[in-house]
């Protein structure tokens, strides 16, 4: 060995002597593999994740989310325990009743929406957090928000409320919007419901993402009152679109596919048609787990973001991230391709390429 | 206690034709190799927290796929390698948004400036080099985890050292 290669081995040797023991314990991580943490709950904290971003767009204040790694959040729990400097909080969901540190729970017939708790979750919770609860189709997850300064707990409550009744009249509309893809996990994943004009140019101005001004409105296809779009170029160039819609037609569809832009800058409407015909599929799909609901029609994918799975699934189809083995397989294997009348599969690609032949419908 | 412990059984056995194996419990594996994992992954990716979820992440992924992984060790190991070099594309997005979360670095300022340079390795070489030099593993063990040829693993060796030497000597 040489003696650069011997410093080398010393260096590593040293640091990683240096690295403190590992405070994460058996249960915690057993646990987090048992209910496969790291697949994800990642729409319902999105749809938490919306609630924070109109908290800010409702000038509460700057909030910070906690949690948004999604391997983090069971984990980080226990890991954070007794570091005061954590704003760490957890998130978890109702199918996890034996979580040690388990929440206050939302009734099982909670509508969906969104609802501050007014409870602490738990001792790790922040001082000055808001803790925050997506209630989905089947799920609910927690979120919590670090609010800096001193807002008073009325003031999140009144701006969630304004937002849960912009959502519950289904003035709705989504945007969802990925910043800088293909990164999904670490991204600036903001999907804000009922969002508005205003609010948005809050939004873009509060979390001060980079060219946020070039999300302009544009003008709306029938069926939408207002349809927003991003520069691509807040985006990666050529790879992304944002869109918002806001109008009664869709609900929640956020788009994001390169298919989709491309056809958008073909026809030069600037904007997405109203989808059609789709195809809902709910399916269970490996380590992905958990009902899907992915929706797409000639122009390109679209998807609920109640359905936290189709997440992954989305962006493997589209080739936004690159499918590992397991998800690969899990993906091609599940019943939401294999229920298809027509499947491109392109391994080589890793990216899948979906034809709707009519409404089809796989439960599982 | 684990309640998975329950499932236990001896481990790395065939039990049918299938090649399913009883997995080994969670908490022989966990104890065996959690700390390995989470040190190894925390040299890679530089950053203790990350580090942990890596580490986390392979368990789950063990979990998910235990019965037919006959060595848990080399499967994990692999795996922490592969979400590491994964972890490093996400680097440059985070760093772009960093301010957004205000999300603490916990990679600390580095005092020995050859860690600065293996820091700065590419992802390949820099696993390599741990793998090397800090876990002492051959060139075929670590062509394995890494799935490439041994040659390749000599060839991002020399390519890291050379590049360290420079640094170093600048």
């Amino acid at each position: 060995m040489s003696a650069l290669e011997d410093r080398v081995a010393t260096v590593l040797r040293n640091e990683g002597e240096a690295i403190p023991d590992s405070g994460r314990a058996l249960h915690v991580v057993e646990r987090a593999a048992r209910h496969g943490a790291n697949s994800g709950r990642r729409a319902l904290r999105l749809r938490a994740g919306l609630a924070a971003m109109s908290l800010v767009a409702a000038g509460v204040g700057v909030v910070q989310l906690v949690g948004q790694n999604d391997e983090s959040d069971v984990t980080n729990v226990a890991t954070e325990q007794g570091n005061p400097a954590s704003s760490i909080v957890a998130t978890t969901d109702e199918y996890d009743p034996d979580f040690r540190l388990r929440p206050t729970w939302l009734p099982p017939d909670t509508p969906k929406g969104l609802y501050i708790d007014s409870t602490r979750v738990t001792t790790q919770t922040p001082p000055g957090s808001a803790v925050v609860w997506a209630r989905g189709e089947q799920r609910a997850s927690l979120t919590a928000f670090k609010v800096f300064g001193d807002v008073p707990r009325q003031s999140l409550s009144d701006a969630l409320a304004e937002t849960q009744a912009r959502t519950a009249a289904d003035a709705t509309g989504a945007l969802l919007w990925w910043a800088d893809q293909p990164e999904l996990e670490y991204n600036i994943q903001l999907v804000a419901q009922g969002l508005l004009a205003d609010d948005l140019t809050r939004l873009a101005a509060q979390v001060r993402v980079d060219n946020a001004a070039q999300i302009q409105p544009i003008d709306p296809p029938p069926g939408f009152t207002e349809v927003y779009r991003g520069s691509p170029t807040v985006l990666q160039p050529s790879k992304s679109v944002n869109i918002v819609f806001v109008g009664s037609a869709v609900r929640i569809e956020a788009v994001r596919l390169e298919g989709l832009a491309a056809e958008m800058a073909r026809s030069g409407a600037g904007y997405a048609q109203p989808l059609g015909p789709s195809t809902v599929v709910r399916g269970r799909s490996g380590r992905m787990g958990g009902a899907n609901t992915v929706s797409w029609s000639e122009r390109g994918w679209t998807y609920s973001v109640q359905a936290e799975d189709a997440v992954t699934a989305l962006n493997v189809a589209n080739g936004l991230v690159e499918a590992t083995d397991d998800e690969w397989n899990a993906l091609t294997t599940s019943p939401m391709v294999a229920g298809q009348q027509s499947v491109d599969i392109a391994p080589q690609k890793r990216t899948l390429e979906l034809f709707n032949e009519g409404e089809t419908t796989v439960s599982h | 206690m684990s309640t998975i412990a329950t499932e236990v059984s001896v481990g790395n056995q065939s039990s049918n034709d299938s090649m399913k194996f009883v997995a080994e419990s969670f908490e022989s594996v966990y104890s065996r190799n959690w700390q390995p994992l989470y040190r190894m992954a925390t040299l890679l990716v530089n950053s203790r927290a990350e580090g942990e979820d890596l580490a986390q992440e392979a368990f789950t992924k063990w979990y998910v796929r235990r019965e037919t992984i006959q060595n848990p060790d080399a499967y994990l190991r692999t795996v922490v390698v592969n979400l590491c070099k994964g972890r490093y594309r996400k680097r440059a997005t985070i760093g772009r948004h960093a301010h957004l979360f205000d999300r603490p670095n916990d990679a600390e300022a580095v005092q020995e400036p050859l860690l600065d340079v293996i820091n700065r390795l590419p992802p390949k070489q820099k696993a390599a080099v741990v793998l090397r030099y800090y876990e002492g593993r051959g060139n075929r063990e670590i062509a394995a985890i890494l799935n490439c040829r041994p040659g390749t693993v000599r060839s991002l060796l020399s390519r890291a050292m050379s590049t360290m030497r420079t640094e170093v000597e600048r």
